[in-house]
């Protein structure tokens, strides 16, 4: 019962396969000129997200904008003098003219009020109307700054060396192009002055737009690398490409239809391609396979088929697990990692589709000399790489205990690691450390207040409670308890105000330097500022009606932690000290927080999903939980020990790095799967062999595949850490590691377990158990019998099917059935049959038959075009209506002719759906005879297993026994004359008998002759409507 | 006549190559015998007998050959226990030429195309469905055509031609035999125009064909005469004749087999052009049609095959058809939908066969059913029975009118 195949078909109909391929990543193609982008990191939040909502409500309330930029002046010689002072005047006036600056709230010199009094009465005015040119306007300068509280480390650092312009930000202006064009304006500027911009939007804007530019140089580049890699392994360049475009077709598709679904290209999306050629490496696999394959048989079809056949599962899998471990993202709260995931899955999916459509139909096209020449390189014993992983497995193998104990003592080593991981995100530091971006912020937080800023809302129950002094008090104190803290470089209130005017009415008396003790001065006061002041002034720090109050906190860290430092002490701070204001943080800060809180905690809850996910899929795959577990080992201890290792390094566990951890599940699973499952299936093809022996053959042969995959990995990945961002240099670093670790870990590892577990994982009552069980009896068995130690049972069987069923090019006899009932009732069925050979053992054969007896199908014909794995090709002539038809039969269960011979008796069953095992050897006659067992892969046969005495000699099957599904022998065969025809030992005759029915047949071959020259023509509808009389007779 | 020219050339080449090929053997003679039976089961017949069948019948088979050439005459003599005469008929009588690269069959021969079962769209040669209804062995349902066919065999495909000098109509049940529906029942006088067995009426065919990706792809092309008689009244208000002719019909179609979901999947469609009735205005004429179907065969277990077939028929111009037609004569559907089912069941190692068919209309709700025993007693003799059940619908569709018809059918043979 074999599905449609379609890497069958995709070897029959290569061209149509490609073409197909090519159109349908045209069509996706088309969707690309509607792609959107989103740059702002800030989007991962969606803009209904409480933070966002909090935050805007905030800013509407206080004035306030969400982003602002920091342009830092440093003189070393100190700002106030003429020049500088001009300068800044000039810088200035040139931002208020940017587009998407919020020109009335610059902070400058020459915009920032100042409060003072003049004759008596409050006088609010720019601090510099114009740079002073003398001495004695500069000393006047200096004064106002430096009695003005509000100013310093604001606009003045106190060593005079530094000042800084801010310009807010209009919404939805773009903090990299202003700086951009900020840049500009300073770059003008002559003279020993440095300056700097510095801020959120422009790391954050920065960063957006250097993601995606670094995606498009960097895709392409890894794509090179790849390439490179490939063609040196293989030396050609045909199939390097064509590994290539398997990779850029399902980013084409995958891309493709994200645009065309709508979404906007996010930074989360724009990573996608680089997964998806990181997951394509894995068709690797097939590529190691086929030269082997192609080794063995030297038949390029035949080779894409057995690869195909030998991959596809742990190939399908791997893409299972991999879609499984992205899949889980869906399931994520935040709508960009939900795409990501959803993106990867799809493109891991479809690169799985091509794998067995697309690059078997590539194969098709490379010359055969080309495969030989390459093919002749890949050699199990003598490759250098073969060698050293045999020795790796070998050593796991040979001292697992050894190895295993190491593990373990790693293990807990990296698990105190992980428990030093800090949790921490810092937008500016995933620049580098020497960067425009990060170097600005890192002078003008030296200097200043701090370029970060973060809020704090204090909330009062009823209208005016905030002009009242116990919550300015109140207030003050939460300042002073919050500018303990060494990440707050300043923060400024209401208060501040309120003390200022306080001040300066009393002739700046510092006495006065304190809030009034009535709520009336109070009220006085700030109506007497709000009257001259720039209306933006008093309202960014508190609301009309007086309810709420905002302290502006200025923080010299963008980590996301610092912030949260100022949420735990403001909340310290109010338990101490009760009020019946609430106190809420918000701004920028808060919103980084936030955001890196949810992204990375949503990434861990996906990876811990899909650990699940992917553990799953193992123990689908494996159909053993044991196996699974075993499997899941250096997956976890790969992943284990990169994440000891980065908290041993103290690297903060940031969102990049939590992005990392479901890509190594998805991709280090991928070598558990492979070498499980292929020395799971080595031990079933090879019973003879040791599991030791096993082991070392998985891990130099398949092993080899893991190996190049890893290699190819991480020599793409490993272009990553020359990029300019830091997340990059994590990433690259991280995966280069990773691929490495997680290839050795598996292919040393595996063997060390399954060695140390064995006795636990063959045991109960799995079909694991009675395979390791018949090949410890076969090692034993073989080892005694040194003649036939060479020929396992499955290299028996094909050369048993090659001399029964596939002597000579073709084929033709007389073949006369009898069907005898248990009643001794008799029917005979006589026939032509004519068979032609198209490729070697187990491949393609047609077969012709034509009908003499009984009377009622005279003349009738019937052809079959056998294909290896899948159901025949039937066709039927029926003569009396003159018909071609085909029919519906399938081989494994129909009987042919109403015989006893099934159509897979007469035409062979295919080798590679049952597991072939020698038993013992036993004569018959004179003859020596090897016994196989033969055991179904899948219950797809009316038996359970099969025996077959071989002839040693002649590799003929002289006799078989077929035992059904209760181990009874229900069916036998034997082969009652042999005769040489043409040099070819041919059975001649043969019976089947249904031991328990008693009906029997018994077929005689005459006119039996190979090699006659059948020509193809001979199978087509014209011939079975009129058989060729010299043909049939 | 025609039959006589036929055997007459038959027989000359028949001597010719017995003669020339009697030293090498080529020649073979085989036949059989067998006992047709088929009784009511509802109702007599409208003639009052109460079978639909009763015969015996034998054939004999003659296969000569002498490369390049081949005869193959099938002749059948019978006995109607009905009509109570004897009677020959010659089923199948050809020579065959074979070159390499093409080959010829000149004579009265059955030629099967499509890939329904049952179903027919561009098997277009005739058939008789009176033999199909009265439990006559499946053979019988196609009818040789006399004419020639040509085989052309380039590399990048097999081609058919076929001549059909004189046109030969579908057998249908007889109204002495069968109870069936007739819009015009009281109009006894009928006059048949046609066949007039003249070259007026050659037909020709031709199909290409070759595998495409896997499938068995044909494609199919007839022009000459529906097999179908319409009826033309002399008057329309006041009809006292009716004349049956046979309107002229091109078919163009197409079809394509091969495995598919672990079964065998039949797609063919055919556009079935009224070239007397482009714009559906004549109600006496069929309009053209477009006529498909989806089949799907597969085995479930072991000798245990099952088919399925949808089918539909659409007509063209249907408002045109609707707005012409007189009144009091039943609509037909704009699309008319049918479905058939087999269940096949071999035992004991095949020499005992089960089978069930059934057409079910999807549009009228009428049906056939089917079901039939078939045993090999030896493998000379065997012996099948079964039952023809009609009903469902309306007294005018296409099965439903046939209720009264249900009969129960042996068929008994001896082959050598």
């Amino acid at each position: 019962m074999r599905k449609f195949s379609l890497v069958e078909f995709s070897v029959e109909h290569p061209k149509l396969v490609v073409v197909l391929t090519v159109i349908l990543t045209l069509l996706f193609m088309t969707q690309f000129p509607k792609m959107r982008t989103d740059t702002n990191p800030k989007n991962m939040l969606p803009a209904t997200s409480d933070v966002r909502v909090w935050n805007d409500s905030v800013e509407k309330t206080f004035g306030l904008y969400e982003d602002t930029i920091a342009v830092g002046i440093v003189n070393e010689k100190g700002v106030l003098n003429p020049d500088t002072l001009g300068k800044i005047q000039r810088i200035t006036d040139e931002i208020l003219k940017i587009k998407g600056v919020a020109a009335r709230d610059v902070s400058s010199f020459t915009t920032i009020d100042n409060v003072s009094v003049e004759n008596g009465t409050l006088r609010v005015a720019p601090l510099m109307t114009a740079a002073p040119q003398n001495a004695k306007g500069i000393d006047a300068l200096r004064k106002m700054l430096y009695e003005n509280p509000l100013f310093i480390n604001r606009i003045i650092s106190k060593d005079g060396k530094t000042t800084a312009i801010y310009a807010p930000l209009e919404k939805g202006a773009n903090g990299k192009e202003i700086a951009d064009k900020i840049r500009e304006i300073v770059a003008k500027e002559k003279g020993e002055e440095k300056f700097y911009v510095a801020g959120d939007p422009v790391a954050r804007d920065t960063f957006g737009a250097e993601m995606f530019k670094l995606m498009a140089v960097f895709a392409p580049i890894a794509g090179m690398v790849m390439l490179i890699v490939r063609y040196l392994m293989f030396r050609d360049l045909f199939l390097s490409i064509t590994l290539m475009m398997d990779a850029m077709i399902s980013i084409v598709w995958s891309m493709g239809l994200l645009i065309g679904l709508g979404f906007p290209i996010h930074i989360m999306s724009s990573m996608a391609p680089v997964f998806l050629m990181a997951i394509a490496t894995d068709s690797m696999h097939i590529f190691n396979e086929f030269y082997f394959r192609y080794r063995e048989t030297k038949n390029k079809k035949q080779a894409i088929l057995e690869t195909m056949r030998a991959v596809s599962r742990p190939v399908r899998n791997t893409a299972l697990a991999t879609a499984a471990g992205f899949g889980v993202l869906l399931f994520m709260n935040i709508i960009p990692v939900k795409v990501f995931g959803g993106l990867v899955a799809f493109g891991t999916i479809a690169l799985r589709v091509l794998s067995f459509s697309f690059i078997p139909a590539m194969f098709t096209f490379v010359s055969e000399e080309k495969i030989a020449k390459i093919a002749a390189r890949e050699d199990v014993e003598h490759g250098r790489t073969a060698r050293f992983l045999r020795k790796l497995a070998g050593l796991g193998a040979d001292h697992s205990k050894t190895v295993v104990a190491v593990g373990l003592v790693l293990a807990v080593i990296a698990i105190t690691g992980i428990a030093h991981t800090k949790v921490n995100n810092n937008l500016v530091e995933w620049f580098k450390k020497d960067s425009d971006v990060r170097t600005a912020d890192r002078v003008m937080n030296a200097a200043l207040g701090g370029t970060d800023l973060g809020y704090i809302v204090a909330i009062a129950p009823n209208d005016d409670y905030i002009k009242t002094p116990e919550a300015m008090r109140y207030i003050e104190g939460l300042q002073r308890h919050l500018e303990k803290l060494p990440v707050v470089g300043k923060t400024t209130s209401v208060v501040d105000y309120v003390k200022r005017i306080n001040q300066v009415l009393h002739d700046n008396n510092p006495k006065y330097d304190a809030v009034p003790d009535k709520k009336e001065t109070i009220g006085q006061y700030l109506f007497l500022f709000s009257m001259s002041a720039k209306p933006s002034d008093l309202d960014n720090v508190v609301d009309y009606p007086f309810k709420r109050a905002n302290i502006w906190v200025q923080l010299k860290t963008w980590d996301a932690k610092a912030m949260q430092t100022v949420i735990s002490a403001a909340d310290e701070y109010k338990k101490a000290h009760p009020t019946p204001m609430e106190i809420k943080p918000a701004g920028i800060a808060y919103f980084n927080l936030v955001w890196n809180h949810e992204v990375l905690w949503d990434m861990v809850k996906g990876f811990l999903l899909a650990v699940v996910a992917v553990f799953c899929v193992l123990a689908l795959d494996f159909r053993s939980f044991k196996w699974a577990l075993v499997g899941y080992i250096p997956l976890i201890f790969t992943v284990l020990m990169i994440y000891g290792a980065v908290g041993f390094a103290g690297k903060d566990f940031d969102m990049p790095i939590s992005v990392m951890s479901c890509l190594s599940l998805g991709m280090a699973v991928d070598f558990a799967i492979h070498f499980v499952s292929r020395l799971r299936q080595r031990l079933v093809d090879a019973p003879g062999e040791s599991l030791h022996d096993a082991c070392c053959w998985t891990a130099a042969r398949p092993g080899k595949g893991i190996m190049r995959n890893a290699v190819l990995f991480a020599a793409s990945f490993a272009v990553m850490i020359f990029a300019p961002l830091t997340p990059y240099i994590t990433v690259g670093a991280f995966i280069v590691t990773m691929m490495l670790l997680s290839a050795l870990m598996t292919m040393l590892y595996l063997p060390a377990l399954i060695t140390l577990l064995q006795g636990w994982l063959f045991e109960g009552g799995t079909n694991m158990k009675r395979v390791a069980a018949t090949s410890l009896v076969l090692a034993f068995v073989l080892a005694a019998s040194v003649s036939s130690a060479a020929d396992n049972g499955a290299e028996l069987m094909k050369k048993s099917q090659t001399a029964f069923l596939y002597a000579g090019k073709d084929f033709k006899a007389r073949v006369m059935m009898k069907l005898v009932s248990s009643g001794g009732q008799e029917r005979i069925r006589e026939m032509t049959m004519i068979r032609k050979n198209y490729g070697t053992t187990g491949g393609e054969q047609k077969y012709f038959m034509y009908f003499f007896q009984p009377a009622d199908v005279k003349d009738m014909t019937f052809m079959v075009w056998k294909h290896p794995g899948r159901d025949a090709d039937r066709w039927l002539f029926i003569p009396a209506i003159s018909m071609v038809r085909r029919i519906a039969a399938q081989d494994k269960s129909s009987s042919f002719v109403g015989s006893d011979f099934s159509y897979e008796d007469v035409s062979g069953r295919y080798l590679e759906d049952d597991t072939h095992v020698v038993v013992k050897e036993e004569k018959i006659g004179a003859k020596d005879c090897v016994v196989v067992k033969s055991t179904p892969k899948v219950d797809d046969v009316d038996y359970r297993y099969k025996l077959s005495w071989v002839d040693k000699t002649s590799f003929l099957p002289l006799k078989e026994e077929y035992y059904d599904k209760k181990g009874d022998l229900y069916k036998a065969f034997t082969a009652d004359e042999i005769r040489d025809v043409k040099g070819i030992p041919t059975v001649t005759k043969r019976t089947m008998k249904n031991v328990q029915s008693g009906h029997i047949t018994e077929v005689t071959f005459t006119k039996v002759d190979y090699n006659i020259g059948v020509e193809d023509s001979l199978f087509s509808e014209r011939y079975l409507k009129q058989p060729p009389r010299r043909m049939i007779e | 006549m025609n039959e006589n020219v036929v055997k007459s050339v038959l027989g000359l080449a028949l001597v010719i190559i017995t003669c020339s090929t009697a030293s090498a053997g080529d020649v073979s003679l085989h036949g059989f015998v067998q006992g047709n039976y088929a009784r009511d089961t509802v109702t007599d017949d409208p003639d009052g007998k109460d079978y639909k069948l009763s015969e015996e019948r034998a054939q004999l088979k003659l296969d000569a050959a002498a490369d390049p050439f081949h005869l193959l005459v099938k002749e059948d003599a019978f006995y109607d226990n009905l009509d109570k005469k004897a009677s020959t008929e010659l089923r199948e009588g050809y020579f065959d030429f074979t070159a390499e690269k093409w080959d010829a069959r000149v004579g009265r021969q059955i030629v099967t195309w499509g890939v329904g079962d049952l179903l027919f769209i561009n098997d277009i040669f005739p058939k008789d469905y009176a033999a199909f209804f009265s439990g006559r062995p499946l053979e019988y349902l196609k009818k040789g055509v006399d004419g020639a066919k040509i085989g052309l065999y380039p590399e990048f495909a097999s081609i058919e031609l076929i001549a059909i000098p004189y046109f030969e109509p579908n057998n249908y049940p007889d109204p002495t035999r069968f109870w069936m529906f007739d819009p015009m029942a009281g109009i006894t006088n009928r006059e048949a125009q046609g066949p007039y067995r003249d070259l007026h009426e050659a037909e020709t065919a031709m199909r290409i064909y070759r595998d495409v990706a896997g499938f068995d792809t044909s494609l199919y092309y007839y022009r000459g005469y529906s097999r179908q008689p319409s009826i033309m009244p002399d008057n329309p208000v006041t009809p006292t004749k009716l004349t049956l002719f046979y309107p002229k019909l091109n078919v163009y179609g197409a079809s394509s087999q091969g495995k598919a979901f672990e079964g065998v999947v039949s797609l063919e469609a055919g556009y079935y052009d009224s070239s007397q009735d482009r714009h559906g205005t004549d109600p006496m004429i069929p309009n053209s049609q477009t006529r498909y179907l989806i089949g799907y065969q597969r085995q479930l277990w072991e000798d245990f095959t099952l088919g399925l077939q949808y089918y539909g028929e659409y007509m063209q111009d249907y408002s045109a058809y609707v707005q012409n037609l007189p009144a009091g004569f039943p609509q037909e559907k704009h699309l008319h939908q049918l479905a058939t089912m087999r269940l096949t069941q071999f035992l004991m190692n095949q020499t005992l066969r089960l089978s069930f068919f059934t057409f079910y209309g999807l549009s009228d709700g009428d049906y056939m059913l089917n079901p039939e025993v078939k045993y090999n007693l030896t493998d000379a003799i065997w012996l099948a029975m079964g039952g023809n059940v009609f009903g469902g619908g309306k007294p005018w569709s296409q099965f439903g009118q046939f209720a009264k018809n249900d009969n129960v059918y042996t068929q008994m043979r001896y082959e050598f």
